[in-house]
């Protein structure tokens, strides 16, 4: 009888453990892996039970980043570009709640990285200085997931986002071909950060109405994507310092704003609650659409 | 003219890049709009050596930790190798986007000969300059302005001459150095940039580790952290940090050097102290682990026969003191049944998915791809329905034993029943493993959810099947063994999946059984729990016989002589209205009941016998058994014993005779058979 009245042990479940996440300079890319890695004041009813980052080098020092510097109101430094073999690896182990009371939890391992938002500009044709070709060396041969994190506010260079993530496709396509790699096996979350901002917030019911609205290209450009690939994509909201009070209001203190999107710090760091974190990750590696994952507390 | 020459060495110098510098006119300040290259605005050709030692971030410094930019901090980061000597100077900067910080470097070097002390040479240029640091307009121009400020050859500094003066004040160094045990060494007490210098040149050459120093800086990153010998940090927070991160790659100085009583200072203190502030991860998983070969078959066994040893144990304390040996005899056939006919349902789905003989892996219905995939979807309905089949071909020979012939009559029609419930509850439960298993949920679950629901639609078609015959059919009672078999059929699954999924290893030897070990636990346990619900106790009735010769109650003197039943529990079988006991009459006993039915002459018994003595007996109604207790000794004969007076009670046995004797006359008497009437339904 070990098996009934032990405690609930989590099963594992399989899937691509491997996640790249790209988007433009300052969308959110390192505080979305160190938000997710905190998971702060998470509540008792989520059905994340707990987000548990390795005991590795790379994880600790995010870690204690984000609470030296997050946690205390500041920013993060834009992500340098380092040698691809010096960039940090984030391995983060996930638990959730089972969908019936009766099955067992659970639980994703997923490794992730992120590049430096010059990237962009390097897949439209500038360089900046960083082997590109490394990276999407990196992205098409180790994972099977990619994380397009996009500022949510920051429509206005929505055109140029769209001709870097053709030249994403096009580039990652040819290495994956050259590695003889199924192309249909890849996953694409577009995910748009800053979630809580005002002027994406009105949308979070309606998240296709909000692309069709606001990103229109980077979803026809990723449609041909997915229909020349075969592969599917899907798209999130999501919020790494979530609102605060109720109403709800952007838990979010603005430093600036440009056209290519909102730039700020978090307000109270006490009420610190990100939203929408764990849904496409969840998704990168099961395939499967975690309702309860995309639901946003107001 | 030559000999300043001689004593002068040029300087050359690169930043990091930066794309798209502006001004912004929101902080008055000049921003980053993003990082480029490592090595950028170069003044000459950088060597690769040293272009390779940047990249590999042997200079960097956390981006999100730089120098404090409201103070005009500055840190340095100076090293020596090959024949370069490279001094970073780092300075706090911001980004465009939110005014995110980070770091702007501006490098210079030199090319040195073994006689040049190259670090200092080109920190001692280098306060002599003013200190010069990263500016964005500068790198704009690509120094065309600040070359004009600046003078790019320095004087030459010896080694020579860094020892002397290193000599000159050993004294007041030797403190600091006794601390040093390991490198990299870091702490966060004031010091000059020089004196730093010439500490670590000292170790350089005492103990043949690299020249690398780090001044006044917060976080470094860990490849530069741990390539470096001497960190000065800014405060002891940062310290910490790049303790943490260097701790694993630490090396004593000098293996041969005797550890010298440590006194006790701040910055040994720092070294020591390395509080775990980072977010403790839980590791405390326990592995599943799983013994293999022979201690696996063992505890199997083992838990097999605790198992068989429970069911007996249940099923022995329930038919304790049974009297009738037909129910253990339904027990062993429902039981026989239910194993035979699952393990023979669960070979023909075998047969049927993988062939037999030579075609092993291929059966006729094998070839499905989808069945290969999920063979529950042949193999639960064909289970069910042999299960079904085989409980009610158990139920309705049970119910006759004695008239096979009847029985083969009404049996196709049953069997078609039968069938059709089987194979829907097996498909409906194969469906549901199908959903419940897409969802994740652990595989005791959905076997526990599968089975049940064959049990209780085996139960149900069980249930029916007699109803449909039994000449109770109308009754209550009737549902109730309806619901009571489907229940007890439902249990049975549950019981035999939660079984199965305990005493079954996940892997080893036995694994291969778990299946066909798993339809024999689901046929034995739905056979042996369906043989307590159709358990016919309830039945059991009173026939009236010889004493009790029908009475015209016209001609009856007093009608309150007449035998009669008192309580509105008891009835008879045949006719509900009936009050006076007449012969061939059968009186139902109720399938429970709390008090006791007293039998004799008072006027309120129970069963009322004229002439007989007021409380000759009383019949204890037992969960399965009715016991006789006799209260008036030698007034009563079970069979052909007279019964003395007894506390505890006999228990009746299917077609005993029981003779109340009349108080007066003991040749005249009311004689009754005891009898189940399961075992005899038409009586």
């Amino acid at each position: 009888m070990t098996h009934l009245f032990s405690s609930k042990k989590s099963h594992h479940l399989i899937g691509s453990s491997d996640i790249r996440i790209i988007g433009p300079r300052a969308a959110g890319k390192t505080v979305f892996i160190a938000a997710l890695a905190r998971y702060p004041n998470a509540k008792i009813d989520s059905p994340v039970i707990a987000v548990n980052p390795h005991d590795d080098d790379d994880s600790r020092q995010l870690i204690v980043m984000a609470q030296d510097i997050l946690e205390q109101g500041s920013a993060f430094a834009p992500t340098p570009l380092k040698d691809i073999d010096l960039l940090p690896k984030y391995t983060l182990s996930i638990e959730l709640k089972p969908k019936f009371a009766i099955a067992k939890n659970s639980k994703i391992e997923v490794t992730c990285r992120e590049y430096s938002g010059e990237i962009i500009k390097d897949l439209r044709g500038g360089s900046s200085g960083i082997n590109v070709s490394d990276y999407l060396d990196d992205c098409a041969n180790n994972s099977l997931g990619l994380l397009l994190l996009i500022d949510a506010t920051s429509h206005q260079q929505e055109a140029e986002y769209a001709q870097a993530f053709e030249k994403l496709e096009i580039e990652i396509n040819e290495r994956l071909v050259a590695a003889n790699k199924p192309l249909e096996n890849y996953r694409i979350a577009v995910v748009f950060s800053k979630t809580e901002q005002g002027e994406a917030w009105v949308f979070r019911h309606d998240i296709q109405k909000f692309i069709n609205l606001r990103f229109f290209k980077i979803h026809r450009i990723l449609q041909k994507w997915s229909q020349k690939w075969g592969c599917p994509i899907n798209y999130f909201f999501c919020s790494a310092f979530g609102t605060r009070g109720k109403p709800a209001r952007p838990n979010f203190k603005r430093q600036s704003r440009d056209q290519g999107g909102t730039y700020g710090v978090i307000a109270n760091p006490a009420v610190w609650r990100p939203f929408g974190l764990v849904a496409p990750i969840y998704w990168l590696y099961t395939g499967k659409d975690d309702r309860r994952l995309r639901e946003i507390e107001e | 003219m030559m000999s300043n020459d001689e004593n002068l060495i040029p300087i050359y110098e690169f930043s990091r890049g930066f794309d798209n510098p502006h001004f912004s006119e929101k902080y008055k300040r000049w921003v980053s709009g993003g990082y480029l290259q490592e090595v950028a605005s170069e003044s000459h050709p950088v060597p690769e050596e040293i272009q390779d030692r940047v990249k590999r971030g042997e200079f960097r410094i956390n981006d999100s930790y730089p120098p404090d930019n409201k103070n005009q901090e500055i840190a340095l980061i100076a090293r020596d190798f090959d024949n370069y000597s490279v001094l970073a100077v780092a300075t706090g900067v911001y980004d465009d986007k939110g005014m995110r910080p980070l770091v702007a470097y501006r490098y210079f070097w030199l090319k040195k000969t073994s006689r040049i002390d190259g670090i200092v040479t080109l920190l001692k240029w280098w306060l002599g300059q003013d200190k010069p640091c990263f500016d964005f307009t500068n790198a704009l121009s690509a120094n065309q302005e600040s070359s004009r400020k600046i003078d790019y050859s320095a004087e030459i500094y010896t080694l020579d001459e860094s020892i002397k003066k290193f000599n000159k004040n050993s004294q007041k160094f030797s403190n600091f150095i006794d601390q040093i045990t390991d490198y990299p060494y870091i702490f966060a007490f004031q010091i000059k940039e020089v004196t730093l210098h010439l500490i670590a040149l000292h170790l350089h050459k005492q103990y043949e580790i690299p020249l690398a120093w780090a001044w006044n800086v917060k976080w470094l990153e860990k490849s530069a952290s741990t390539t470096l010998t001497l960190i000065h940090c800014v405060d002891e927070k940062t310290c910490n940090f790049i303790s943490r991160d260097v701790k694993s790659y630490q090396k004593p100085i000098d293996s041969l050097r005797n550890n010298k009583s440590v006194k006790s200072d701040d910055s040994t203190q720092i070294n020591q102290e390395q509080p775990n502030k980072s977010k403790s991860v839980s590791t405390s998983e326990v592995s599943y682990t799983n013994n293999t070969g022979v201690t696996d078959i063992e505890s199997t066994i083992q838990k097999i026969a605790r198992c068989i040893y429970i069911f007996n144990l249940c099923r022995k304390s329930t038919s304790k003191n049974s009297s009738i040996e037909s129910k253990q005899m339904r027990f062993y056939l429902y039981f026989t049944f239910g194993i035979v006919s699952s393990l023979l349902g669960w070979f023909t789905s075998q047969m049927l998915l993988l062939g037999t003989g030579e075609s092993i892996t291929k059966g006729p219905l094998g070839t499905f791809p989808w069945l290969a995939k999920f063979p529950e979807l042949l193999m639960l309905p064909i289970i069910a329905a042999f299960l079904g089949v085989a409980m009610v071909v158990t139920e309705i020979f049970v119910s006759n034993p004695t008239r096979y012939k009847a029985n083969r009559r009404v049996l196709p029609r049953y069997l078609q029943r039968a069938l059709i419930t089987g194979t829907i509850a097996g498909l409906i439960a194969a469906l549901l493993t199908m959903f419940i298993s897409r969802q994740g949920v652990d595989a005791i679950y959905v076997r526990v959810a599968a089975w049940s629901l064959i049990g209780l639609l085996t139960g149900l078609g069980e249930g029916w099947s007699w109803r449909s015959r039994s000449i109770e059919a109308s009754t209550k009672k009737a549902n109730q063994r309806v619901i009571k078999s489907a229940l007890y059929g439902l249990a049975a699954g549950i019981i035999a999946a939660i079984a199965i999924e305990t005493i079954f290893p996940e892997t080893g030897d036995l694994a291969a059984y778990k299946e066909p070990m798993g339809f024999v636990i689901l046929g034995l346990s739905i056979g042996g729990l369906l043989s307590f619900a159709t358990s016919p106790t309830y039945q059991v009735a009173l026939r009236a016989g010889q004493g009790f010769e029908a009475v015209d109650p016209d001609f009856a003197r007093e009608i309150t002589l007449l035998p009669r039943i008192n309580n509105p529990s008891l009835e008879f079988v045949s006719n509900d209205d009936e009050e006076i006991i007449e012969e061939g009459f059968s009186i139902q006993m109720p399938s429970q009941y709390k008090k006791s039915i007293t039998i004799g002459s008072d006027s309120d018994a129970d069963i009322f016998l004229p002439h007989i003595d007021p409380t000759t007996a009383i019949l204890l109604i037992d969960e399965h058994n009715i016991k006789l207790k006799c209260v008036v000794s030698n007034a009563v004969q079970i069979q052909s014993r007279r019964i003395f007076r007894n506390r505890k009670g006999i228990t009746l046995r299917h077609n005993q005779i029981i003779t109340f004797f009349h108080s007066d006359d003991d040749s005249k008497f009311y004689r009754f058979v005891f009898y189940d009437r399961f075992l005899d339904p038409l009586a």
